[in-house]
């Protein structure tokens, strides 16, 4: 055991001269590299759940139901996370071990269940007063859809967070200022565009643009704002990927470029498809585009990774 | 032990930075995972407790539509009159549909009837639609029936 340490170690530091300085930026110690585990796998969650948080057939589901068969769905996710944790790319840690494997699921499950409440909870689904059985069925059928999206956030992210960590660094470094800029300013767009375009023409938006009142409003803006900031922060940050100087090199402009940029494409994405039109009042315009706000921006997060 | 060191040298072809933490991923479990660990199966635990509780106490019993004028909040504007209407399901299972007919006889003979739709309407759930007529409902005779609804 020590001997194999030792002989990773010393191998890591003559093989990897660029590991250092990456080590060094990432949380160090074992609360940090959990919490980013846990960071990469709610973004994982997101990206994949997102569409299915934003189908009101989900919330009915949830509603009509019964309890025992969407466990009984909750159960089968936690079983393909946990499959997925020990296959080699899935899963959001980097061990695969049979106890992190089980962590991974127990985790995954939980990840859902708390990203469930709070995406209803600010979509303005489940309200306080609410029935106890349908606001369990609206959580649990959401979770599952979170839970395997983290259980996939390995082959989303790759292990170490940054995708193709070592090709990028080249050239990353080669990067101008401007050129950085313009590839982040692409990939946020298109990332965007991606989820927004596939969510803009449904009834969905409207439906809980009418329901978004100023504290909920607020609170939207706050999650895609975490949202991205976790997903950006996930998708490279810190591991040395992005060495570029540009105004999209810091993780707070950055994320709130991303953002900004996220709600131009709902827009955008919602003019094309006409549900908004110059003349509409600006209160309905605005609660519009900040629902389509949030996929955008997740999408937007997630298409840096391309980059 | 030794099978994941096993695993982790020949089964894979990785960095050596990734090796580096299948060495360090055969260590006793760090506080950090204990805790988030704990806290998952806690909040796992809570919410078979929660469907637990819920399948116990509730749950089987058919919907039971009820429907409430609420005339206190009877707002008019311009030409109108909107009569809040409190629609409540006392049964357990959720009730789809739920059609609300409203009936309002003037004294001078008239008579006007108002309808609205909830989509859903989950068990012990109480929502609220609006009648609209075109004279005070405060001033005529009111009838609010629950026209229908679709059980699950």
């Amino acid at each position: 055991m020590t001997m194999v340490l030792d002989r990773t170690r010393s191998e890591t530091d003559s093989t990897c001269p660029g590991l250092e300085r990456r080590q060094r930026e990432r949380p160090k110690g074992s609360w940090g590299r959990e919490l980013q585990d846990i960071l990469r796998a709610i973004s994982g969650g997101f990206i994949f759940a997102t569409p299915l948080l934003y189908t009101m057939e989900m919330w009915w589901i949830g509603t009509t139901a019964e309890l025992w068969k969407l466990m009984l769905f909750l159960a089968v996710a936690a079983l393909i996370s946990l499959a997925l944790a020990r296959s080699r790319s899935g899963g959001f840690k980097e061990e695969t071990s049979r106890f992190a494997t089980l962590e991974q699921a127990a985790d995954g499950v939980a990840i859902g269940l708390v990203g469930a409440v709070v995406v209803l909870t600010v979509l303005n689904r489940i309200q306080l007063g609410d029935p106890l059985d349908s606001v369990l069925g609206k959580v649990i059928v959401q979770a599952v859809p979170i839970c395997i999206g983290s259980a996939v956030a390995n082959a989303i992210f790759g292990r170490h967070g940054g995708r193709t960590l070592d090709g990028d660094q080249e050239t990353g470094e080669a990067q101008s200022a401007r050129e950085a800029f313009t590839a982040d300013f692409g990939a946020t767009t298109i990332g965007a565009i991606f989820l927004a375009f596939s969510i803009a023409p449904t009834d969905e938006v409207p439906m809980l643009a009418a329901e978004l009142d100023y504290g909920h409003a607020l609170a939207l803006i706050a999650l895609s704002l975490a949202l991205t900031y976790v997903i950006v922060f996930v998708s490279g940050f810190g591991t040395g990927q992005h060495e570029q100087q540009g105004p999209f090199q810091s993780p707070v402009t950055e994320t709130v470029l991303a953002y900004l940029l996220s709600l131009l494409v709902a827009l955008a994405a919602l003019l094309l498809f006409d549900r908004i039109e110059w003349g509409d009042s600006l209160g309905e315009i605005v609660a519009m585009v900040l629902v389509l706000g949030l996929p955008a921006a997740v999408g937007g997060a997630a298409g840096r990774l391309v980059v | 032990m030794t099978t994941r060191e096993a695993d982790g040298e020949a089964g894979r072809s990785r960095s050596t930075d990734e090796s580096e933490q299948e060495a360090t991923g055969q260590r006793q479990r760090t506080a950090a995972e204990r805790f988030t660990l704990a806290i998952s199966i806690i909040l796992i635990l809570g919410l078979i407790a929660l469907v637990t509780y819920v399948s116990i106490t509730g749950g089987g019993e058919p919907p039971i539509v009820e429907a409430r004028p609420l005339p206190d909040e009877i707002r008019h504007e311009g030409e109108s009159y909107f009569l809040p209407v409190a629609v409540t399901n006392r049964g357990g299972q959720t009730a789809a549909e739920v059609t609300i007919q409203a009936e309002l006889a003037g004294s001078d003979g008239s008579a006007e009837t108002s309808e609205f739709t909830l989509d859903f309407l989950a068990g012990g759930e109480t929502r609220e639609g609006t009648a609209v007529f075109a004279s005070d409902p405060a001033a005529g005779e009111l009838t609010v029936d629950v026209a229908s609804f679709q059980a699950s």
